[in-house]
């Protein structure tokens, strides 16, 4: 394993580069408690001045890996950094070919002190990861473009259903056309030879028929439009959520986003699958524990668990934690 | 083959292990008697060196009584052969070397006698050699332990146990520095630097580095990796839960990330009543009490040290 000076921000945090803010608040938390005054794990490790310096560091750490902008140029030079890295070696290959070595150069002054021999290998599989990440997110993408899709199709279907309607509405109307012509026949035949009631109930008969289908019709034309509405809401305006509009978890993902943070303040909390009382609890939270918020429906609250999964705990049972996030403050 | 840093090559594939901790009373003598006990059930030729000189207490741990010949006999040239002095004990294929009856005179061995015993013990033919240490950092221990390239360090979750640990740590590296840097001649160039070197701020590995490629260039990369060549294993002992179940883990990798060598983690042996027990009754922990948790746990940690010598059996002698 390397050594401290030559990590890069997600091997101090020890977490992987596709962390979300949630895991890297968690994992810097961590860290301060391993790195405070009173830690028994590092206790007399270090100097006060060597302590100052891996706080600082910590601290950089975080405040670039919580903030988009800075976490995405951090990563771009990382990537800029294996490459050169990878320059350089071909380069020191080429150079010491004929003697048939390959010389692991520590420290080198072009390269700052934070590159060592090693970094092209990790940030080599940092790229891999943050493509994994990439691929990732794209199959998320896809995903939820398929779970649209599905929804889509779900009004399409009742839409589609539509046509059916009229098309029985049309055989109906056809045969209503020739029943009535057929009734009145009867009729003038009942008139005449006596009163016959099959008309009567027949034409009763489908007559709800259509009127349940046309009813059936209107309902999916509100359900689509209403679909509609709810595109353009989480679409267009995500800070006008009402608590009957449900976010997918993917439309708030970073801090920018939902800049407050919640905790439970329920001694036990349950985290349950579906936002009802009654329905399975899948894990329960100490009290103080950072949330995730995703979403919300009503009285519940959508959270993302630490595995990526979806969870619901009800509202009464968490509170907003000030942004403010001084070092300080968390690690008290 | 494996080629020393001396440039001397060495067939031995015999897996030496030392152990020691920083400070007294963490339970080497314990773990080394136990440990042993274990490999040696389980098949393999052992031997342990009991070269915690000036209070040793090896023998009593393997409930062998007063020994009657020692590492005294042989220091003192009473004895020639180092093999003379090798003690068969009631476990089949498990020997001793005692230091029983060392005074304190011979616990600060003279240079000559050192690099005796050293060559002496390097040229023992056993599939596991473990060789107990005493606490301190002392520099005839610090040579001692630098006898093998496979330590281990066994600490309790206590600051004093924690510091004395990270010290011991600390000493090794100096000391490995100091050496490697006489086997290049540049010692009289280093030695100041390394003088001038706090211990609360060792210089770190790079600066280290960037010093010596000054002067040798050409034999730096050969450095570094003897450097980094050394593995510690850490064992936990005295575990309580108090402290968290990933305690260990999460010292090794503070070790790994700040502390100069490769280190991995071997286990806990939890705090146990019954090894009072054991002790107090002349009797071997793992024998008599198979079943508790901590014989449990010492067989696990038995098992981690053979899966990870058998990736590699290395004993490079550092005084040829």
């Amino acid at each position: 394993m390397n050594k401290f000076e030559e990590l890069n921000y997600y091997e101090i945090l020890e977490m992987p580069v596709n962390a979300s803010s949630f895991e890297i608040r968690r994992a810097y938390r961590n860290a301060l408690e391993v790195y405070s005054d009173h830690s028994l794990l590092t206790y007399s490790l270090f100097s006060v001045e060597e302590r100052v310096n891996i706080l600082k560091k910590l601290e950089d750490a975080y405040h670039t890996l919580i903030d988009r902008t800075k976490r995405t140029a951090y990563d771009a030079s990382l990537s800029d950094k294996s490459s050169n890295t990878n320059i350089q070696q071909d380069h020191k290959l080429s150079l010491h070919g004929h003697n048939g070595r390959h010389r692991m150069d520590f420290n080198s002054d072009e390269k700052g002190p934070c590159l060592t021999a090693g970094t092209a290998s990790e940030t080599s599989v940092i790229s891999q990861s943050i493509s994994t990440e990439t691929r990732a997110e794209s199959s998320l993408i896809s995903k939820n473009r398929g779970s649209q899709k599905s929804l889509h199709e779900k009004s399409l279907e009742i839409v589609d259903s539509r046509p059916t309607i009229s098309f029985w509405g049309q055989v109906s109307s056809k045969m209503i056309v020739i029943i009535s012509l057929f009734s009145l026949t009867l009729i003038a035949l009942s008139a005449i030879l006596g009163p016959l009631d099959l008309t009567g109930k027949y034409f009763l008969h489908l007559t709800q028929d259509e009127s349940h289908l046309e009813a059936k019709a209107k309902q999916a034309k509100v359900e689509d439009a209403d679909f509609g509405d709810r595109k353009d809401k989480v679409k267009e305006k995500p800070e006008n959520l009402d608590d009957k509009t449900l976010i997918a978890p993917e439309s708030i993902s970073s801090p920018e986003d939902l800049p407050e943070v919640y905790e439970n303040i329920a001694t036990s909390a349950n985290i349950r699958v579906r936002p009802t009382i009654d329905s399975r609890i899948i894990t329960k939270i100490p009290s103080g524990e950072e949330i995730n918020v995703v979403g919300k429906d009503g009285e519940w609250t959508m959270l993302k668990l630490d595995d990526h999964s979806i969870g619901w705990i009800h509202r009464s049972l968490i509170r907003k934690r000030p942004t403010n996030t001084d070092s300080s403050e968390i690690a008290q | 083959m494996e080629r020393s840093i001396s440039g001397k090559l060495t067939h031995d594939h015999r897996r030496v292990y030392t152990v020691a901790g920083g400070k007294g009373g963490t339970g080497k003598s314990f773990t080394v008697a136990n440990l042993g006990t274990i490999l040696a059930q389980q098949g393999n030729k052992v031997l342990l060196v009991d070269l915690d000189l000036g209070a040793s207490n090896l023998h009593t741990y393997l409930a062998l009584g007063k020994p009657q010949i020692s590492l005294k006999q042989y220091l003192g040239k009473e004895v020639n052969d180092i093999n003379h002095v090798v003690l068969e004990t009631t476990q089949p294929n498990l020997s001793i070397i005692s230091s029983s009856g060392c005074s304190l005179e011979i616990a600060n061995l003279y240079y000559a006698q050192k690099i005796k015993l050293i060559r002496a013990i390097n040229k023992l033919s056993y599939d596991y050699i473990i060789i107990d240490l005493g606490s301190g950092t002392h520099f005839n221990t610090l040579d001692f332990y630098l006898i093998s390239n496979r330590g281990i360090l066994i600490t309790t979750p206590e600051p004093v146990s924690i510091e004395n640990m990270f010290r011991f740590i600390k000493s090794i590296y100096l000391r490995k520095l100091r050496a490697v840097f006489k086997d290049y001649g540049l010692n009289i160039i280093c030695r100041e630097y390394l003088n001038n070197a706090k211990e609360s701020h060792i210089a770190s590995f790079s600066d280290i580095m960037k010093f010596v490629r000054q002067y040798d260039d050409e034999n730096n990369t050969s450095i570094e990796n003897y450097i980094k060549d050394e593995t510690i294993g850490l064992i936990l002992n005295q575990f309580r839960w108090q402290v968290g179940n990933e305690f260990g883990q999460k010292i090794t990798k503070i070790c790994n990330k700040h502390l100069y060598f490769n280190y991995h983690f071997l286990g806990t042996i939890s705090s146990d009543n019954k090894i009072a027990d054991a002790t107090m009754n002349n009797r071997v922990f793992v024998k008599e009490y198979s079943y508790a948790k901590a014989a449990t746990e010492i067989y696990n940690i038995v098992r981690a040290i053979t899966e990870e010598s058998s990736k590699q059996a290395l004993a490079l002698p550092l005084v040829s």
